[in-house]
């Protein structure tokens, strides 16, 4: 993982290119057509949705999207 | 209500909480919701793009069935907190099930970790359901850090064993000040019967319902258990006699023949 090009960004586990510069805002409208129910961390720390949009993405981050899923 | 059934703050009805896992689909898992009659449901967290996220909400929603966000799947105390956090921020609910497991083989609760997530997550607001062992002093050091309640295991999670230490799960009721709800490990009716007998407020159950031959059925089985059980525990029961039998039938007026 860590031989992989300064540019990336790591979401959910994958590396994308395509990540730096862009909002989590983005990303997630990206990723989903369903915009409710999901929540994202970026480096480990949770974000709230009011702060998707101003949190741009930058080489190295590590972001985990999730929703709930049947389970328990 | 009769009976309410209550929980960090909240009130229902009934006292058995239903997990969706393990359904054939969603159209099974809904039918088995509605016939088990629970307000109170288990989802777990994923990473989107795993193609079923999302969809099990709208059944929720569409019924008014609260959800129970856990951490299923977590090893450590901090995958479990920011499991949680990612929770509340998505669903917009403070209650958590606080699933914590030693390994994937057994996934029995590790006792270490559990502790160390539910002070953090105490302490950060949240409303903490902790799975946890059968071990009343666990149970204890549980409730003295927090929790709303204490859920220990009736068995290893989809074992459909049944209560294996019923006297430990009646020493956790006793010592408890905050509702005792076993969780995980029932099979069938009966388990689920007897959970309440013990004085258990709630079963929380998945896999004997939604692995069952006939999902919906064994959920209004399990409905019906969970209430003649708490029903049995209020009318109290007659003391169990060892050594000498009780006539039920007046022992005077006999005839001679």
């Amino acid at each position: 993982m860590e031989s992989q090009p300064e540019h990336t960004v790591w979401v959910n586990g994958t590396a994308t290119s395509s990540g730096p510069g862009m909002s989590v805002a983005e990303l997630v409208r990206e990723m989903s057509d369903r915009q409710t129910g999901i929540a994202v961390a970026v480096n480990q720390s949770v974000l709230t949705r009011d702060e998707w949009a101003a949190t741009i993405l930058t080489a190295g981050d590590r972001v985990e999207i999730v929703g709930a899923v049947q389970g328990g | 209500m009769d009976d309410p059934f209550e929980l960090g703050g909240r009130t229902y009805s009934s006292r058995l909480i239903m997990g969706t896992g393990g359904s054939a689909n969603l159209e099974v898992m809904e039918e088995a919701l509605i016939a088990s009659g629970t307000q109170l449901t288990t989802v777990a967290m994923r990473r989107l793009g795993t193609g079923h996220e999302g969809s099990v909400l709208d059944v929720l929603k569409k019924h008014g069935i609260e959800i129970l966000p856990n951490t299923a799947g977590c090893h450590t105390a901090a995958e479990a907190v920011l499991t949680a956090r990612l929770a509340r921020e998505a669903l917009g609910t403070d209650l958590i099930k606080v699933e914590v497991v030693a390994d994937d083989h057994l996934l029995l609760p590790d006792p270490v970790e559990l502790l160390d997530a539910v002070d953090i997550l105490v302490a950060d607001g949240f409303t903490v359901l902790p799975y946890t062992n059968d071990d009343p002093i666990l149970a204890r050091r549980l409730e003295q850090a927090g929790c709303a309640a204490v859920m220990p295991l009736a068995a290893p999670i989809g074992s459909a064993l049944g209560i294996r230490n019923p006297h430990n799960i009646a020493l956790i009721v006793e010592g408890a000040n905050v509702p005792v709800i076993v969780d995980a490990g029932l099979g069938t009716a009966s388990d689920a019967a007897l959970a309440m007998e013990l004085g258990c407020a709630a079963v929380m159950l998945a896999t004997p319902v939604t692995r069952a031959e006939k999902p919906a059925l064994m959920a209004a089985a399990m409905r019906d258990a969970v209430s003649a059980g708490r029903n049995a525990l209020l009318a109290g029961r007659v003391p169990r006699r060892w050594h000498a039998a009780l006539a039920s039938s007046p022992v005077t007026g006999l005839p001679t023949f």
